[in-house]
């Protein structure tokens, strides 16, 4: 591998600094875009920031770093552009978990954590259990099997979620449909806390195989040749992943196209090398939701806009600019 | 400080304490509703003067379009709510998942129950006896059980079965049902009327052309809100004309905006059904 680390240091040095000016503007930005968290000795502004606002822009920033680094992972692994956190079936059974918890009309919590947040996270791993174990039943842990296994695993789930729907009253309809907005609207440190194990333990991981994402995004038989133990590997990455976003989503509900467009942007920013491009991710992704999540809180306030909506609206035509751009960038330089 | 000034602030603390202890444990006096059918129920039990927060879609009593809204219904901006500082937010099952962000911020809850009307009724006495007008509040809640009694006086037996529908196509798909055990199945027993469809399975199923001409009700009774023609709703049923409602001329089709919220007017709303059932 020739790799030099100085350089992208240098060149992306502007990326730590729109992270940090987007942070601290989404925690002082009050309704409308006015600074409202900035007066003063208001005892009620001082409360929304500390209890609102600090732990949602926080948990923001976990959920789009964990989100943004998974998919950057599945998408090495599965040597798919269109892999996302949710490709193995986390995110709809996550949601299958909470809709039961709904249906069966249960409105509880355990040393602190709510419910709803505890069904979903048993959803997550039910599904991350199914698929481990049908992949385990082929050879080399076969990444083919895997995603096809979370694809009708995310189906199954989905034809679940409608089936309790449609046969569940209104109440419960309301309830399914609130969770599967997701949203990072939360109160006190106590999600933040939640989240923050399976974030960091996760990120740490797929940080740390970075030169294995390296050699396995360019074919699992040339990775093994060069000595990558390529079926622990992938389990590995792929428990790590799954299990972060089962975390985040159990909190966060599903949060989307994050985990898809991120870590994209960054293999056109910052190139394809894992060490780089896994930085980028953790930034970028956390950087992004925050940011969507503060246009979410603040155009049509009080009304909030959930931040899954605004994350496609403003991602997408921005991910589409930048793949043509970027097309006509190497168009330029192979006719040069 | 001087000895007058200690003496004025030690008065004004101890008086304060004395006036927080009743006032905190009896009566509410900022009150936050979470869904339009709580606010209306908030105004018909009297405490109306005292909410100052409703949801953006709270539009009926028309005092509460001038109210601070909190945010959607389902979506609470808990900014805006702590901002309002209420002693008491008011909010439905829908919220159970909610609830405990609420109770984190330090604000007691009152939840009632809308999923019936007797239901909507008994929220009303609730909301009264917790925000100190429960006098009113009963005597309110008494009116409204008049009428229901008053709406199911109207029909003498045979009970005719009904159906009520909404949300159907011009071409009769995705018509909606509601089965026994919802709120519109309450609105059809207390309107003199039985529910045609019977089993309670599923809440609100979707019906197939096919599956109404087989139950054949007397009486067709369809809510469709929004911009729509109720004369030209009514039109489309004939052509299932081998329905004996559609015969006998008992479809009747409602547009108003208060059926898609379950508060006092919805309850009220019997009186209307029952008239429509008999009146053929």
């Amino acid at each position: 591998m020739t790799d030099k680390p100085q350089i992208p240091v240098l060149t992306h040095a502007w990326l730590p600094i729109v992270a940090a000016i987007t942070v601290a503007g989404a925690i002082v930005l009050g309704p409308r875009g006015a600074v409202s968290s900035l007066v003063p000795d208001d005892p009620i502004e001082t409360r929304i920031l500390t209890e609102l606002r600090l732990p949602r822009v926080t948990l923001g920033f976990l959920a789009g770093a964990a989100l943004a680094t998974a998919g950057m992972a599945f998408q090495a692994v599965f040597r798919n552009a269109l892999a996302t956190p949710y490709t193995l079936g986390v995110s709809a059974g996550a949601s299958l978990g909470a809709a039961v918890y709904a249906h069966l009309g249960l409105a509880a919590s355990l040393a602190g954590i709510p419910g709803y947040a505890l069904a979903a996270l048993s959803g997550a791993l039910l599904a991350i259990a199914l698929v481990y174990a049908v992949a385990q039943a082929t050879y080399a842990f076969s990444s083919s099997t895997l995603l096809l296994a979370g694809v009708a695993i995310s189906f199954v789930c989905t034809s679940v979620i409608l089936a309790i729907q449609y046969i569940g009253d209104v109440t419960t309809s309301f309830r399914i449909g609130r969770w599967l907005l997701g949203g990072l609207d939360v109160v006190g440190f106590q999600p933040v806390v939640h989240v923050l194990p399976f974030a960091a333990i996760g990120i740490a991981i797929l940080l740390a195989v970075s030169r294995d994402l390296d050699l396995l995004a360019v074919g699992e038989e040339s990775a093994a040749s060069r000595g990558v133990a390529v079926a622990t590997v992938k389990k590995l990455i792929f428990a790590a992943a799954s299990l972060m976003v089962g975390g985040v989503v159990a909190t966060c509900g599903p949060i989307g196209f994050v985990g898809l467009v991120v870590p994209h942007i960054g293999r056109l920013l910052v190139g394809p090398g894992h060490r780089t491009l896994g930085l980028f991710s953790v930034l970028a992704g956390g950087t992004f939701l925050v940011a969507c999540d503060a246009l979410g809180r603040t155009v049509v306030a009080p009304v909030e806009i959930p931040v899954g909506i605004i994350t496609a609206l403003i991602g997408g035509p921005f991910f589409l600019a930048m793949l043509v751009q970027g097309h006509a960038r190497r168009r330029l330089r192979g006719a040069a | 400080m001087s000895a007058p000034h200690l003496s004025r602030v030690l008065w004004s603390s101890v008086s304060a304490l004395l006036l927080s202890l009743p006032a905190a444990a009896q009566s509410p006096a900022r009150i936050v509703s979470l869904a339009p059918s709580v606010t209306e129920v908030l105004f018909e039990a009297g405490a109306g003067a005292r909410v100052v927060g409703v949801t953006s879609y709270c539009r009926f009593p028309p005092a509460a379009l001038s109210l601070p809204k909190i945010g959607g219904y389902l979506t609470p901006n808990y900014e805006a709510l702590v901002a309002l500082q209420p002693d008491l937010v008011v909010t439905l099952a829908e919220h159970a998942d909610l609830e405990p962000r609420i109770r984190a911020l330090g604000i007691p809850i009152l939840r009632v129950d809308h999923r019936s009307l007797e239901g909507i009724i008994r929220s009303v006495e609730q909301v009264g006896e917790r925000c100190g007008v429960a006098t009113r509040a009963k005597r309110a809640a008494g009116a409204l059980r008049q009428t229901l009694a008053a709406a199911s006086r109207l029909i003498s037996p045979p009970r005719p079965r009904v159906l009520i529908c909404f949300g159907r196509a011009e071409d009769f798909r995705r018509l909606t049902a509601a089965a026994p055990g919802t709120i519109h199945d309450d609105l059809i027993t207390y309107a003199g009327g039985v529910n045609a469809l019977t089993s309670g399975s599923v809440s609100y199923p979707t019906l197939s052309a096919e599956s109404v001409i087989r139950l054949d009700p007397d009486v067709i009774i369809e809510f469709s809100s929004g911009s729509v023609d109720a004369a030209a709703r009514r039109r489309q049923w004939r052509r299932l004309d081998s329905l004996r409602a559609v015969r006998n001329g008992r479809v009747h089709v409602f547009t108003d905006e208060l059926l898609n919220v379950p508060g006092p007017r919805f309850v009220r709303f019997a009186g209307t059904i029952a008239r429509a059932i008999s009146g053929d």
